[in-house]
């Protein structure tokens, strides 16, 4: 099996104000919010910014396989971006890339 | 009633100056609060969360530097491995050294009790009156703290 899983993750805020985020600061929420859950023994590990959309502040992120646990349970405890209310929503996870491509979840008629 | 397990753990806590002698005042407080800051820093929320129930620091002897920490068996390994990132109690630079870690107070009771007899031999062949070693004595041996964890 894939020595990696794959998160297909959305960040929502609060308030409805429109706000760059790059990919950069992206990333670093989430290994700041793992290193508030789980402390720096647990961000020794690679989190990997696969691809992200600024505009719908959607992305894929990697993180290997005995980490994700805990880094799904630090997004969903993460609760502030900066100094802005946040929550992030994990839409799909899965070892292997390739099904994160067909997901009848986010599918509007 | 389910049993809980639990482990004691006794350090030394060793000043970073160290041409500096005699003993060393600490609050008992003030070493608890350095293991939680130490465990938040390396096991963040989840750690400090996982270890605070059961937990136990007491400082038991300024003249020999020990201290004993209690905690449940299970956490007590993120208790262990945040010992070492210890760099200061309160406004003391100390260094932790871990001497040993037992499941019951018995066997640390009993660790401790040597370890001070050793440290207060040494001690003695520097004095002369035998008030002197009693004093000394009295201060080395005294367990009061140890029995109080429970």
């Amino acid at each position: 099996m894939s020595v990696y899983y794959y998160l297909d993750i959305t960040l929502k805020f609060d308030d409805k104000l429109q706000v760059d985020v790059t990919p950069a600061f992206f990333k670093d929420n989430i290994v700041r919010a793992v290193r508030s859950v789980f402390g720096e023994f647990a961000c020794n590990a690679n989190i990997d910014l696969l691809k992200y959309n600024p505009n719908t502040l959607n992305a894929i992120i990697r993180v290997p396989k005995q980490l994700y646990v805990k880094v799904h349970a630090s997004l969903t405890l993460c609760g502030n971006y900066g100094d802005r209310r946040c929550a992030y929503i994990v839409n799909k996870t899965s070892p292997l890339l390739l099904s994160l491509q067909g997901d009848s979840r986010n599918y509007k008629h | 009633m389910v049993r809980h397990k639990n482990r004691y753990i006794v350090i030394e806590l060793k000043e970073f100056d160290k041409n500096k002698e005699g003993p060393l005042h600490i609050h008992a407080a003030a070493v608890h609060g350095a293991i939680i800051r130490s465990v938040q820093h390396l096991h963040g929320d989840f750690g400090v969360a996982a270890i605070r129930a059961g937990f136990v620091a007491k400082y038991c002897n300024p003249q020999t530097k020990i201290a004993v920490i209690r905690a449940r068996h299970g956490p007590h390994k993120l208790v262990a491995s945040a010992l070492p990132y210890i760099k200061n109690v309160d406004s003391d630079q100390v260094h932790v050294i871990t001497l040993y870690m037992g499941a019951t107070m018995r066997h640390c009771y009993n660790f401790i009790k040597n370890f001070q007899q050793k440290k207060f031999d040494d001690y003695c062949c520097k004095l002369k009156t035998d008030e002197e070693k009693e004093q000394l004595k009295k201060a080395m041996l005294n367990m009061d703290t140890v029995l109080s964890i429970g």
